[in-house]
C-alpha cells in the first residue's frame, strides 16, 4: 500500500491528494499493523451498499477477449458486471480487493501494477522498477496475477 | 330538452376550443427540457481537429445542447495546452469542466459494413473516470489514425447530467446515447 501511495502521484497528472499509508499501517515497533477490525470494514461495505456505491450492473463485462468483472468510477463507486457473480468465493474476494484499491485516490490501474511489479522485482540490492504495461487493461491484469499468486488461500 | 342539451354542449365545446385557440396565440411557446443552443448543429457533434502527427487525428466533440453531458475517461485528468510568456507551450492538468480541454475518451469504434456491435477502442482498465461536458462546452480527444483507415466510425457514449449517477456505459434503463463520428465524415484530404 505505501509503495502504491509513493508510485502513484508520479503518475501522469494525478490531480488529487495521495493517502500516506505510513502511519496507518506501521505501530510503534515499525512493523506492520491493520488499522481496522474486519467487523468496521464489513460495517462500511453494508454503508456503501445501502447508499448504492456498490451495485450490480446486470449485464455482461465482455468484450472479445477480454472480461472485466467489476468498474470503481471517479475513486467513489463499484459496479459489478454479470461474470463477477459466476465466480467463487475466492474469485470474489480477488475481485473485491482490487476494485477496493481503485477507491483510493491517484490508485489508477498503472499506480498499482507499478507497486506489484516493484515489489515483484526488487532484489537485495535492487529497488525493483515500475515495469511497462501496454495499457490500462494489462496493468489491470498484472493486478490480478499478483493478488491471486500473494493473497489466495 | 335532449337537443337544447346537446346544444348547449356544443356551445361550450366552442368555447373552449376558442379559448385554447387563444391561449395558443397569446402565449409564447415555453421552452422545457434540453434545447439546442447552435439551431444549425445537432445536440452532440464530433468534428475533425487536426492532426498531431500523420498517425494521430484529433477529433472535437462538442455539446451543443443547453443539458451537461457526461463522458467517461481513462484514470487521468483532463489537459490542456497553456501557453508560456516565452512562447512556449505547455500541457498541464485541469480540474472541473473547461472547454476545449483533451481527455483519454472512452470511444468505441464500429465497422458498418461488417455489421457489428460497436466495440471499445483500446484497453479501458477498470477504474474509470466521468467528465462533465457544460452546455456548449467541447473536448477534444485523440484516435489512432489506423482506426480511420480502416473505414471504422467512431462512437462515443455518453449520459445527459440528469440521469444521474448511472455508468455511462452500461446506460440507464437500457437507453443507450452516442454521438458519432463517421469515416465519411472525413475529407478527402483528411483521411489517412
Amino acid at each position: 500500500m505505501s509503495i502504491a501511495a509513493d508510485v502513484a502521484p508520479s503518475q501522469p497528472w494525478a490531480g488529487q491528494i495521495t493517502p500516506s499509508f505510513h502511519t496507518l499501517l506501521t505501530n510503534a515497533s515499525g512493523g506492520l499493523e491493520p488499522s481496522y477490525q474486519p467487523n468496521a470494514a464489513l460495517m462500511a461495505y453494508g454503508g456503501a451498499l445501502a447508499q448504492g456505491r456498490v451495485t450490480a450492473s446486470g449485464v455482461s463485462g465482455r468484450s472479445g477477449n477480454v472480461t472485466t468483472f467489476g468498474v470503481t468510477t471517479n475513486n467513489t463507486t463499484i459496479v459489478w458486471n454479470r461474470e463477477f457473480f459466476t465466480l467463487g468465493l475466492d474469485g470474489q474476494a480477488l475481485m473485491t480487493l482490487h476494485e477496493s484499491l481503485h477507491l483510493i485516490p491517484n490508485f489508477s490501474d498503472f499506480a498499482i501494477a507499478g507497486a506489484a511489479h516493484m515489489m515483484a522485482s526488487r532484489g537485495t540490492n535492487n529497488p525493483g522498477n515500475i515495469g511497462h504495461f501496454e495499457d490500462q487493461t494489462a496493468a489491470s491484469q498484472y493486478i490480478n496475477e499478483q493478488i491471486a499468486a500473494h493473497c489466495q488461500p | 330538452m335532449i337537443i337544447r342539451i346537446s346544444l348547449g354542449i356544443v356551445i361550450l365545446g366552442f368555447l373552449f376550443l376558442f379559448a385554447g385557440a387563444s391561449f395558443a396565440q397569446d402565449r409564447p411557446p415555453r421552452e422545457t427540457g434540453c434545447n439546442l443552443i447552435d439551431k444549425n448543429h445537432p445536440p452532440q457533434f464530433i468534428l475533425y481537429e487536426g492532426k498531431s502527427d500523420p498517425s494521430v487525428i484529433n477529433l472535437r466533440l462538442r455539446n451543443n445542447s443547453n443539458c451537461p453531458i457526461v463522458v467517461e475517461t481513462d484514470d487521468a485528468l483532463a489537459t490542456q495546452l497553456k501557453k508560456l510568456p516565452n512562447g512556449g507551450m505547455k500541457i498541464e492538468p485541469v480540474i472541473g469542466s473547461h472547454d476545449g480541454v483533451r481527455l483519454r475518451l472512452h470511444y468505441l469504434i464500429e465497422h458498418r459494413l461488417r455489421g457489428e456491435a460497436p466495440k471499445p477502442a483500446y484497453g479501458w482498465g477498470d477504474s474509470v473516470f466521468t467528465y462533465h461536458i457544460l452546455a456548449g462546452q467541447s473536448v477534444i480527444f485523440a484516435i489512432p489514425a489506423t482506426d480511420l483507415k480502416r473505414h471504422f466510425d467512431i462512437a462515443v457514449p455518453f449520459n445527459y447530467s440528469w440521469e444521474g449517477r448511472t455508468s455511462v456505459m452500461m446506460a440507464a434503463g437500457g437507453v443507450v446515447h452516442r454521438v458519432y463520428f463517421l469515416f465519411d465524415d472525413l475529407s478527402l484530404d483528411q483521411r489517412p
